[in-house]
């Protein structure tokens, strides 16, 4: 409910569900604060965002409320520049700096630290304390963080996040008194998987990203471009931070529909596979002889130029790549690479989606029912379960009423969750990382989920009440059905999905498809590897970004009847090694390109890397190879807009692309912040003379200091600042209303409404082997941090 | 749990008897670690892990709770803790004084153990006592107005 | 004078046993009221006493319990809690009630947890007060023996169940939602308000909690009736208290007092006046988060509302004298190191700041300190003034700062200026 409430003698219009606090912000006001979060609500523990508050309009005298823990009332009138305020405000900080070393400048996150913000905000300049500060020793929480306790304020932002928003029990705060201690029990690497969002939920530098940490380099200093997580089919929002060519770290990228604020360790720190030894940097011969660049793509132009050469696409690599490649090969040698699993799985996700259409993580968080089923989310589709598991700590309206707590009240709520929990069932072969939070968790075989799916949804259809589950997920508003598994299983979810909503519930589907692009492929091709086996005699191969032998067993088998086999691939590989001619190319961090997640989210990716090597990005390289073969449809991609509006020919499905791939309009966007430095040095012990910035066309996002903060067309903003505002929570600046989304963003979908076909899938019984290996993801496998967390094991 | 179980029977007995007190087996954690250092005087990172797992709580939730009380010990303390009363009205009634001659006495200054192991020499606030300051507690004994000849008597083995 | 409190407490003696206390009377209310009387009615008659909470807050009690949701709203568990963690320096009242007739406060928990209809009680005390502890579990045992407590309570259809807990340390558990907190088996932070705990308490069910004192009373205002209680009262104030003393008096110790009686009265009549050799120089009138008070208030009667009246609170009602050799500037700094130490680490101000109080105080004892430290104590009794901390621990531990810069500021200024403390 909208209302007007005067702040500093300025009326403004709020959402009366909000805090004081948020409402401040939203309205773009500046409110200093630590505690509060906007993913973690309010608790009031740090008493910062102080300001005055009077009743009616004859107090001339106020009262200092916190703002995070103050409803809104219509017509209230607050002072944020009153002095009584302002002075305790700085008192605040004054106070929590007495055990601060003032380390800054050897701190890693000196220049983008909340703490130094809201220092400055609150005029605090001089120290006053004489005394002894508080010391910590710190722990080896594995190699994802560095501890640097002495640094901390106190502000409980890690505990909220760790225990009670991500479940992770092996973190927590210790003792009492100014003596409290956030770590481990013992030494050891963080359990959580979602312990690396530490970093940025700390307001100052007491969790330290460790491997950027090893390869530092200050906010301000690194090009930061927009991009999307390689590493499952979320897609999480992330912004690729680089300099000197060498990617340096990932931070989340905020999205309010999707991540949100937060990252899967896998997205945050398996990224650094490009970095890593196992990256492919080099074309090769059959004999291992590193071939110049000019000359491994002449050498695809020959295997292009032989009729009939079959194409094997990749669900990691993106739409551009696999389209250019079914294109120059032709659709009819063109095969989506995976196993006959994937295969028939990404068949009926395709068809689903299309019928059914697909939740967003956003509504799996405020799902008022859940069932799982088949396998754990955490471990295909980490982000998703993070939000499942919020959506079973949300406290029903009705109870927070009844007990007269505002759902922003972090604390009551969490009380009041111990009384209600919405129903969630896990129903998975293997134990799941949800089942704490589940009010029933089963264990069952794939083949008797998928009878009990069916059966769940005959007993919503003919509303009996032997079914719990059927029962439960009839009474909720907004159900969300998450699953992954086979063709079968993915069909008898979305008949619940179908059932349901017959029954007048507006229920979701979620699947989780196991790679970054799998739908994509699976919109452009889905036939599997043995369809490729099948129809090879003898011709040439060229296999894009994909490892066959983690696809089929027979992979040996195909690329030992093929003449020549060609691999692009940006790591090593054991197809790589089979390879004929092996072609280095880039990653996503190097290329631009389009990925469509599991909610069919069609997501644009910039090229974030700039080293000098020439072309690298597989759709460019196929482009300019198809050329010199004399392909003249190469012709038609002169630009990687060109080549969109082919697509949206050729593919009316993946028309959406185009949309999804903001045009350069006017200035493009920079991408390197205003205080970048040292440019001008950075080479100079090679020449004084200063290099030309990176020339790039394909991106709408410019490579230079020069250009807008945003792009205006999209709400696309590469560099996370503005005055004031160093921290990752620049981001309140940029968002309609705290929360909400940024400023003049857009989504793109590829399925935007369901068909109204009702009609139920036919649910098949026998199903193809599973051989898929969860929880674990080819290219962060490579990533040397992620090898070093394998390593240093689980202390439980 | 498999491995062999550090806890006595009887502390395991405890333990479940407490854990009944209440609707969730963790709100009997504190009861259960003072329990358990009923016997063992403090308690050990094994044993607090132990009780943890009968409690269903992890070994980080358990030490939460253990490090914010003061009477919870995590590290080894005497068969006799002798608690000295450092609030205001015995202060004002002579307690540095008498920290000061059992200081002496014990060769031990406040938070250490004597040599022999027999007392650990920790402050306390305000033990409720306050007519008869300065107050102690010699392990479970509330002694008040305590001067030299108390301590005389109390420490036979360590006389001024 | 009327003792209804501590009639059957004889110092240095075993408390009555279950027999005794009946020959004296004891439990004839329970017999009278349970299944007898409507709960509504014994509520009424809390409310109507004007009894107020003996904790130090002094808020109605009859007021709290009223707060409850009815078991028709409300259904499933609800808890009744006695804070019996009595920590508050200087202050000894609530164990002389513990140790001296524990079965006076089962009766009270009793007719209490009928009055909200509440099955489950926990009698929270302090971890130090062995002996308390070992008393109360004797007697519920007793009770329980007797019928009078567990299920169907002398056949009047209500059940009730008293577990002592002993805590663990820490004076916060006083605060009566980190009290939940610990009773739940977690660190002793304060909760959010709201919600209550009348509406969101114990494990999330509805709950009182209520002060040691406060249930004592309620057997005798059931008993004899809301207007017999009032009329024990002086100057305007309601029942009896059990007030004390300590620090350089003749005779310190605890006295139960009509509430209301004259501060003067309680320290000369009843405590018999200065030691000889000392002078009153100002006191705490109840704990060590009361601000201070001078000679020439003393005939304040002791009743919450007149020690409001006076911008001071009446607390637990133990006072502390500061005397005339004593270190006002020391005796401030020891309270501080207790607020400090004992601050829950959740709220910024309170855990940072007492300790940068603490410390700037020590460091103006030891003759360190600079004038400009006067100013920042200052400043820091308006950081950690009420309402801007997130309990009430920092702004208790303001009292006496606040109070102690007002009326010693002299003492302060010559530590500074002499460069060193002149009591030492």
């Amino acid at each position: 409910m909208d209302m007007k409430i005067t702040v500093d003698d300025q009326v403004i219009t709020v959402n009366g569900d909000d805090n004081l606090l948020a409402a401040c912000l939203s309205a773009k006001q500046d409110v200093p604060y630590f505690c509060w979060h906007p993913a973690l609500g309010s608790v009031g523990s740090c008493r910062q965002c102080a300001v005055k508050v009077f009743q009616g309009p004859d107090d001339t005298t106020g009262r200092i409320v916190m703002a995070c823990m103050t409803k809104l009332t219509p017509g209230m009138r607050v002072a944020i520049a009153d002095e009584q305020a302002v002075e305790f405000r700085e008192a605040v900080v004054e106070t929590v700096l007495t055990n601060h070393p003032h380390d800054c400048p050897v701190c890693e996150v000196g220049g983008e630290c909340h703490l130094q913000d809201m220092t400055v905000m609150t005029g605090h300049k001089a120290r006053r304390y004489r005394y002894e500060k508080r010391t910590n020793i710190n722990q080896d929480l594995g190699p994802f963080i560095r501890h640097e306790m002495n640094r901390c304020i106190g502000c409980y932002r890690c505990v909220r996040f760790y225990q009670d928003y991500a479940g992770g029990d092996d973190f927590g705060v210790f003792g009492s008194n100014r003596n409290v201690y956030f770590g481990r029990d013992e030494d050891g690497a963080l359990e959580s998987q979602f312990a690396g969002n530490l970093v940025e939920v700390c307001p100052t530098g007491v969790f330290v990203d460790k491997p950027f940490s090893a390869k530092f380099r200050r906010k301000w200093d690194m090009r930061s471009t927009p991009s999307v997580c390689p590493h499952c089919a979320v897609g999480c929002n992330i912004t690729v931070q680089e300099r000197g060519g060498q990617l340096r770290r990932v931070v989340n990228r905020y999205n309010e529909t999707l991540n949100g604020y937060f990252l899967c360790d896998r997205g945050r720190f398996g990224t650094g596979f490009v970095e890593s030894p196992a990256r492919l940097r080099n074309s090769r011969n059959k004999t291992n002889a590193v071939l110049p660049a000019s000359e491994a793509h002449a050498q695809l132009a020959d295997i292009l130029k032989t009729p009939g050469t079959i194409g094997i696409g990749s669900p990691r690599a993106s739409i551009e790549a696999n389209f250019a490649l079914r294109q120059l090969v032709g659709a009819e040698n063109f095969y989506a690479g995976v196993s006959e699993f994937d295969s028939a799985a990404l068949q009926s996700a395709v068809a689903i989606a299309r019928q059914v259409g697909l939740a967003r993580v956003q509504d799996a968080e405020q799902a008022d029912a859940v069932l799982v089923l088949g396998d754990d989310p955490a471990a295909i589709a980490p982000r998703l379960a993070l939000a499942l598991r919020q959506s079973s700590q949300r406290v029903p309206s009705e109870i927070l009423a009844q007990r007269d707590i505002p759902a922003w009240d972090a604390g009551a709520a969490k009380l009041a969750s111990h009384e209600v929990m919405n129903p969630f069932f896990v129903i998975t072969d293997k134990p799941s990382w949800l089942d704490p939070m589940a009010t029933q968790a089963l264990r069952r075989t794939s083949q008797e989920i998928i009878t009990l799916a069916t059966e769940v949804a005959s007993a919503i259809g003919s509303h009996a009440s032997n079914s719990d589950i059927a029962q439960a997920l009839l009474k909720a508003r907004q159900p969300v059905i998450a699953v992954s598994g086979d063709a079968a299983l993915l069909k008898a979810a979305a008949n619940i999905v179908l059932a349901l909503r017959a029954a007048g519930v507006p229920a979701k589907l979620s699947l989780m498809l196991p790679e970054a692009n799998s739908l994509g492929l699976g919109l452009i091709d889905s036939r599997p590897l043995s369809a490729a086996l099948a129809a090879c005699q003898g011709q040439n191969i060229i296999v894009l970004e994909n490892d066959l032998f983690l696809r089929s067993d027979r992979a040996g088998e195909l690329l030992a009847s093929a003449r020549n086999v060609c691999v692009l691939d940006h790591i090593e590989t054991s197809s790589v090694k089979q390879a004929t001619l092996a072609v280095a190319v880039g990653s996503f961090a190097d290329s631009d390109g389009t990925f469509v997640n599991c909610e069919g989210r069609a997501q644009r990716f910039f090229k974030a890397i700039f080293r000098n090597e020439g072309t690298t990005q597989s759709w460019a390289l196929l482009r300019d190879a198809g050329l010199q073969a004399g392909l003249d449809i190469a012709a038609a991609w002169p630009t990687h807009v060109a080549l969109l509006a082919d697509l949206a020919s050729t593919l009316p499905n993946l028309a959406v692309c185009a949309e999804a791939s903001p045009e350069t309009q006017g200035a493009r966007p920079a991408t390197l912040s205003y205080r970048y430095s040292g440019r001008t040095a950075a080479t100079a012990h090679i020449d004084v003379r200063e290099p030309l910035p990176p020339q790039h066309d394909d991106s709408p996002l410019g490579t230079t200091m020069e250009g807008p903060p945003i792009h205006a067309q999209t709400g696309v903003k590469p560099v996370m600042w503005t005055p004031g505002w160093n921290s990752a929570q620049a981001v309140n600046k940029f968002q309609d209303v705290i929360g909400g989304a940024i400023s003049g963003s857009n989504e793109v979908f590829v399925f935007e409404t369901p068909s109204n076909i009702t009609t139920a899938f036919e649910v098949a019984g026998a199903q193809t082997t599973d051989s898929r290996v969860l929880g674990l993801e080819e290219m962060s496998e490579l990533s040397p941090a992620i090898i070093a967390r394998h390593q240093a094991g689980s202390a439980s | 749990m498999t491995a062999k179980s550090i806890l006595t029977a009887a502390e395991l007995d405890g333990i479940a008897a407490l854990i009944s007190h209440y609707p969730t087996a963790r709100a009997a954690c504190i009861d259960s670690l003072k329990l358990v250092q009923e016997k063992r005087r403090y308690i050990a990172d094994d044993v607090l892990a132990e009780i943890a797992h009968l409690l269903g709580m992890s070994v980080a939730e358990l030490d939460e709770v253990a490090t914010f009380y003061n009477l919870i010990y995590r590290q080894p303390v005497g068969e006799t803790v002798i608690l000295l009363c450092d609030s205001v009205t015995c202060w004002m009634m002579g307690r540095n004084q008498v920290a000061a001659d059992i200081s002496k006495r014990l060769a031990i200054k406040d938070g250490e153990t004597t040599a022999d192991g027999k007392y650990t020499m920790l402050p306390i606030v305000c033990l409720g006592h306050c007519d008869h300051a300065p107050a102690m507690l010699m392990g479970k004994t509330l002694v008040g107005n305590v001067d030299a000849a108390q301590l005389d008597r109390l420490l036979p083995e360590a006389r001024a | 004078m009327k003792r209804p409190l501590t009639k059957n407490i004889i110092v240095n003696q075993m408390p009555f046993d279950l027999v005794a206390y009946e020959r004296a009377g004891g439990y004839q209310t329970v017999r009278q009221s349970l299944g007898k009387i409507d709960p509504d009615a014994v509520l009424a008659a809390v409310v109507d006493s004007g009894l107020g909470g003996c904790g130090g807050g002094g808020f109605p009690t009859g007021r709290k319990w009223q707060a409850m949701p009815s078991v028709a709203t409300r259904p499933g568990p609800r808890y009744f809690i006695v804070n019996a963690d009595e920590m508050e320096p200087g202050t000894f009242k609530d164990r002389l009630l513990l140790e001296g007739d524990p079965h006076q406060l089962i009766e009270g928990i009793i007719l209490s947890a009928y009055a909200v209809q509440a099955n489950h009680a926990y009698v929270f005390i302090r971890g130090e007060y062995h002996r308390a502890i070992a008393l109360m579990e004797q007697a519920i045992g007793e009770a329980e023996a007797a019928g009078l407590l567990g299920d169907n309570i002398l056949g009047s259809g209500f059940n009730l169940i008293i577990h002592v807990h002993g805590g663990a340390g820490r004076y916060i558990c006083g605060e009566e939602t980190a009290l939940l907190n610990s009773l739940e088996g977690r660190r002793a932070i304060p909760r959010s308000k709201p919600p209550l705990p009348m509406i969101s308490g114990l494990f999330g069910a509805p709950t009182i909690v209520n002060n040691v004192e406060t249930i004592c009373n309620i057997p005798h205002i059931v008993a004899n009736g809301a207007e017999w209680f009032r009329s024990l009262g002086r100057n305007g104030a309601a029942g009896t208290k059990i007030f004390g003393v300590s620090g350089r008096v003749n005779r310190p110790g605890t006295y139960e007092l009509p509430m209301g009686t004259p501060m003067r009265e309680m320290i000369e009549e009843h405590a018999g006046g200065m030691k000889p050799g000392y002078a009153l120089r100002a006191l705490l009138p109840g704990g060590a988060s009361t601000g201070f008070m001078l000679e020439n208030d003393l005939d304040t009667p002791m009743s919450f509302a007149a020690f409001a009246a006076k911008g001071n609170r009446l607390g637990t009602g133990t006072a502390i004298i500061l005397d005339d050799k004593t270190c006002p500037v020391g005796f401030i700094a020891n309270l501080q190191h207790f607020f400090a130490q004992e601050s829950c680490g959740w709220c910024a101000p309170c855990r940072d700041g007492l300790p940068w109080v603490e410390q700037t105080l020590k460091s103006i004892e030891a003759g360190e300190g600079k004038l400009e430290d006067l100013d920042l104590l200052t400043e820091m009794t308006d950081t950690l003034a009420p309402g801007r901390t997130f309990c009430a621990l920092a702004p208790g531990a303001m009292a006496s700062l606040t109070t102690g810069l007002a009326y010693f500021r002299d003492e302060f200024e010559r530590h500074i200026r002499d460069g060193e403390c002149p009591w030492t």
